[in-house]
């Protein structure tokens, strides 16, 4: 464990603080791993948990490397005569032609770099008994979790809480774009019932930052109400503190560098302006609009134009696009009429909705003539702020209520009734 | 009624940014909106009868973003049936049954906070949006 115990002086909020804040700057961190240090944790943690000592660790410079890793590592060790072997070969064969796809300075690293940790850990997997290559599960149950969370009054202390869940919020955006990378090659093996299970076999690792929270719990578990940090716990926390990204097997682990590059907005979310918001040493990169998964052309150089922006299919990373541009600019820049007067928005004091026709040269941004709607939403973001949204509706509404009201399928006088939104 | 923060850590959801935790998430009957979801009274629906787990239910989950809305009983169990068809307009996500004596909670994990929705049967739907043709509005 990276933080000493609390003194008995403190109150509990500040001891909160004090734990979380060590382990922020860990996952903030950017430093290249100490390889050997991190080697030598993640052996304790298998032993702690009544496992042998990993024979093979290979190490790859990305999640996405990772993945890919961890994907020929455990092809390598399964029997091919099986299910589930045929199912990896598939699945690394799409794998690697995806990759193709990647710009060639990321793909080609990641092959590079998988391949040589592969053919260094050959004697070693020559060797490997029946069980390598299954999956481990090193982490604290769930329900252990939360109970700690709960002992430990972790979920009071607001400012502690919120530090956890960027924490949390930050390997689901990077676990996120991973799925984006995975779902193309899942689609064309498997039947749709069988996507969310092996999806989670296969984004299986995890980082300093999905357990950064429950490593907190334990700390504080310690620290306040005495309950010993079991071994298994401690040791994976030294571990995980000392890594990137990590896909724990039997006989062998998959081990990922740090990123070298990280970019924060000032609630802690994952943002920046104009460039990815986090790099790592391959060249993969993922790109953040305040905590926003986005492409990463969205916030290179000048960004989306008026174009991209109407025919981006998503409407969060549309909102993102159009905020980066502002929506005032937007508003302008599309020359955008508007249509009628502003309408009080029902269950939003204070709100309004308003109704803007398509300039001429946008009109055949869709198939059929279309309206846009302003809306702002009735609760603050963590910044403060009103997120402002524009949705677009069919052109014969008549007014900003009966295009509200159409974009839940509702009547006007329905919408209208609306007692409360937040 | 209970007031946002005790809604939130029964959720497991933890403390919002700049929302009052302390404020009294008012239980509604009428119509409600929360972000992209809204609640309609349909008293003239078959009840839901499927009952909520104490963990409470997802009834969307996003796919950029962190936007995801879930479903919680309070003071009894509430019932709720998801549609995965969407009904007549694609839109419905199901029909929520709150008995006499309950309530239940619509709770958004980033700044939507919560609604109170008391007794009665509702339609849960989600909002859509028109690019030549409708679709559900993605995020």
């Amino acid at each position: 464990m990276p933080v000493d115990g609390a003194s008995g002086a403190e109150r509990p909020a500040q001891t909160a603080e004090r734990v979380v804040g060590a382990w922020r700057l860990i996952a903030e961190s950017t430093q290249r791993c100490d390889r050997r240090a991190a080697e030598r944790a993640v052996r304790r943690a298998y032993v702690a948990v009544g496992l042998p000592e990993p024979g093979v660790l290979v190490w790859m410079d990305s999640p996405l490397g990772g993945l890919v890793a961890d994907l020929a590592l455990r092809y390598r060790l399964a029997d091919r005569s099986t299910e589930e072997g045929e199912l990896l070969r598939r699945l690394l064969a799409e794998f690697s032609a995806r990759l193709r796809e990647r710009p060639a300075g990321v793909a080609a690293r990641i092959r590079a770099d998988c391949l040589g940790g592969l053919r260094a850990a050959e004697p070693r997997l020559r060797v490997a008994a029946a069980t390598a290559g299954e999956r481990v599960s090193l982490l604290p149950r769930g329900d252990e979790r939360s109970e700690l969370a709960r002992r430990t009054g972790l979920s009071k202390s607001p400012e502690a809480s919120r530090a956890l869940r960027a924490l949390r919020f930050w390997d689901a955006q990077v676990s996120r774009r991973l799925g984006r990378q995975m779902r193309g090659p899942l689609e064309r093996l498997l039947a749709q019932e069988d996507r969310g299970q092996l999806f989670d076999q296969v984004v299986a690792g995890f980082s300093t930052w999905t357990v950064a929270h429950v490593l907190v719990g334990s700390q504080l578990a310690r620290d306040r109400i005495g309950t010993p940090v079991p071994a298994a716990t401690a040791a994976l926390g030294d571990a995980v503190a000392a890594l990137g990204w990590w896909w724990p097997l039997h006989g062998a682990s998959v081990l990922v560098d740090r990123p070298t590059a990280l970019h924060l907005d000032r609630d802690q979310r994952l943002h920046r302006a104009d460039g990815p918001a986090v790099t790592w040493a391959d060249g993969w990169t993922t790109s953040s609009w305040h905590g926003t998964t986005v492409p990463d052309d969205l916030v290179a150089g000048a960004g989306w134009d008026l174009g991209r922006i109407l025919t981006e299919p998503n409407a969060e990373v549309r909102r993102c696009a159009i905020e980066r541009m502002g929506w005032a600019r937007f508003v302008t820049a599309a020359g955008m009429a508007q249509v009628g007067a502003d309408h009080p928005d029902p269950g939003n004091p204070g709100k309004v909705l308003r109704l803007y026709d398509l300039p001429e040269r946008l009109r055949d941004l869709y198939p059929q003539p279309a309206r846009v709607l302003l809306v702002v939403n009735a609760s603050p973001d963590r910044d403060g702020t009103r997120r402002a949204f524009g949705l677009p509706v069919p052109a014969d509404v008549p007014d900003a209520l009966s295009a509200a009201a159409a974009t839940f399928g509702v009547s006007a006088a329905e919408y209208a009734s609306l007692d409360r939104a937040t | 009624m209970a007031i946002l923060r005790t809604v939130l850590d029964r959720a497991g959801v933890g403390a919002l940014g700049v929302l009052d935790s302390e404020i009294d998430v008012p239980v509604l009957t009428g119509a409600q909106r929360q972000g992209d979801v809204i609640v309609l009274s349909r008293p003239q629906l078959a009840p839901a009868t499927t009952p909520l787990p104490a963990s409470g239910v997802q009834v969307v989950r996003a796919e950029a973003s962190s936007n995801t809305h879930t479903l919680h009983s309070w003071d009894g169990t509430c019932f709720f049936d998801a549609d995965p068809t969407g009904g007549d307009a694609g839109l419905t996500l199901g029909t929520l049954t709150v008995p006499d004596g309950a309530s239940a909670y619509l709770v958004h994990t980033e700044e939507h906070g919560a609604n109170g929705i008391g007794p009665g049967t509702y339609e849960l739907r989600r909002q859509r949006e028109f690019a030549g043709e409708w679709r559900r509005v993605a995020d």
